[in-house]
């Protein structure tokens, strides 16, 4: 009976070890996935490259203002939506 | 197969005057910049000046479109978000201020119109219209856009006509109907396209505006192609294609090579603006951005002189009431102009400029 009873003890703590080590473990994995998801989306946004990564470059001639009653021109990009990924460059008089 | 012809046929012109100036467009305008007369001022009969008042409540960077309805004048600073109502005296009537993210508010403002009911509002990062009343600024609802657009106008009938190019560098996250004008109903549905453009089809710059107004006159252009389109606002289908002669245009074949921007090529910076018999534009000389004025009656340009002269025209915006319309941003500008011989304002006018509020300059044209 005492013999029984040892090995039930010996196989429960087994399987609470068993137990422990798949959770600690499976914790461990997810706290990668988590981590590696964060690293791989900054990565993404880094390689992207794009102040607006659903971005369409709209651009455009602002008129920048020289005296005399004279205008020259520069060049603008502004960003809109529904793109796949713009840098702004804006207007060096109106921004 | 109405639309097809219409479509067709404002293709073959359009083509025609870009690649082939001998080939018939309705009309073909000759423009040697060196031999244009520096006579512009002398087609101003009179200047007057309006000062427009601002306040606590709005922020005024930059005109980018002047509307004149319903005997209120509409003033959007797209990159503020805000349209500024001013009475005909030049009194802030009302602010639409409604940028955020909350119900009736719109991210961004593209383009904007306004006809007696309503304002709507372009914007491309929600993809929606924003319709606001007219005069109360209330919202009234919202509407999707299965497309993205650059400028926006409404028609007589209600209907609406819109414009996109493809840009430089520009992919869209999804298709649209490929016309650089789209037609659309009252509910934003398109229902025609105009010079459609195909998948490896760009423009190497857009325009801060594609439309402006005269009256029943509604006025189109783009680098596309030298010139510009009219189009009667009370029937779309009655339309006359314009092109552009220049002396020294951007050749054909380097249409879509973004460096030619920077070399001496001329073309057309923005939409004309029409005023009675006189067509306003605005074209890139070097560096520079040159006026000429082109005379519908004596079939002829002219230009302001290279030195600043009394009534010299200064990038005139809109148009209303057989006057041109431009924006005074600044005292500095105010006050060369005095000094080069324009009229001077009354008190007004110089303490609206330096508390740093615009004035309007109506230019009456003979």
């Amino acid at each position: 009976m005492k013999r029984y009873f040892i090995l039930a003890a010996g196989a429960a703590l087994v399987a609470a070890a068993v137990s422990a080590f798949a959770y600690v473990n499976n914790k461990e994995n997810n706290s990668a996935s988590l981590l590696k998801a964060n690293v791989e989306a900054l990565m993404d946004n880094e390689s992207s490259g794009y102040d607006y990564p659903d971005g369409y470059p709209y651009s455009f001639i602002c008129k920048v203002s020289l005296g005399g009653g004279k205008k020259c021109r520069a060049t603008v990009v502004m960003c809109q939506g529904s793109g796949t990924g713009c840098n702004e460059r804006p207007c060096p008089m109106h921004s | 197969m109405r639309r097809w012809f219409i479509s067709t046929v404002a293709i073959c012109l359009v083509q025609g005057c870009v690649s082939e100036p001998d080939i018939k467009c309705d009309k073909v305008l000759s423009l040697n910049l060196r031999e244009v007369v520096p006579a512009a001022p002398e087609s101003v009969e009179s200047i007057s000046y309006l000062p427009l008042e601002t306040g606590d409540s709005c922020f005024f960077r930059n005109a980018d479109k002047i509307l004149f309805e319903n005997n209120l004048i509409y003033i959007a600073d797209y990159r503020s978000g805000q349209i500024l109502i001013y009475e005909m005296d030049g009194s802030l009537y009302a602010v639409l201020d409604r940028k955020g993210r909350g119900r009736g508010e719109y991210l961004d403002m593209m383009s904007f119109t306004v006809d007696s009911d309503y304002i709507y509002v372009l914007d491309n990062f929600n993809r929606k219209i924003f319709r606001y009343g007219s005069r109360d600024c209330r919202f009234d609802s919202a509407s999707d856009l299965d497309f993205v657009a650059w400028d926006m106008e409404v028609l007589d009938n209600g209907d609406f006509i819109f414009a996109f190019s493809p840009l430089d560098g520009g992919r869209l996250m999804s298709p649209q109907a490929p016309g650089r004008i789209l037609f659309t109903d009252n509910d934003f549905s398109v229902k025609e396209t105009l010079l459609d453009y195909g998948d490896n089809d760009y423009d190497i710059i857009g325009q801060r505006r594609y439309f402006s107004v005269e009256e029943n006159r509604l006025i189109y252009s783009s680098i596309y192609f030298d010139g510009y389109i009219v189009f009667d606002r009370t029937d779309h289908n009655c339309m006359q294609v314009v092109g552009i002669d220049f002396d020294n245009p951007i050749p054909t074949s380097r249409r879509k090579d973004p460096s030619v921007l920077d070399m001496n090529y001329n073309y057309q910076t923005m939409t004309p603006i029409a005023c009675g018999d006189y067509m306003v534009m605005e074209i890139a000389e070097g560096d520079n951005i040159v006026n000429y004025v082109y005379n519908c009656s004596t079939d002829s340009f002219s230009k302001n002189p290279d030195i600043l002269c009394r009534n010299c025209l200064y990038y005139p915006i809109a148009s209303y009431n057989g006057c041109l319309v431009s924006v005074i941003e600044s005292k500095t500008v105010y006050d060369e102009f005095i000094a080069a011989g324009f009229d001077k304002g009354d008190s007004c006018v110089d303490k609206s400029l330096e508390e740093g509020n615009p004035v309007l300059l109506f230019y009456r044209m003979k």
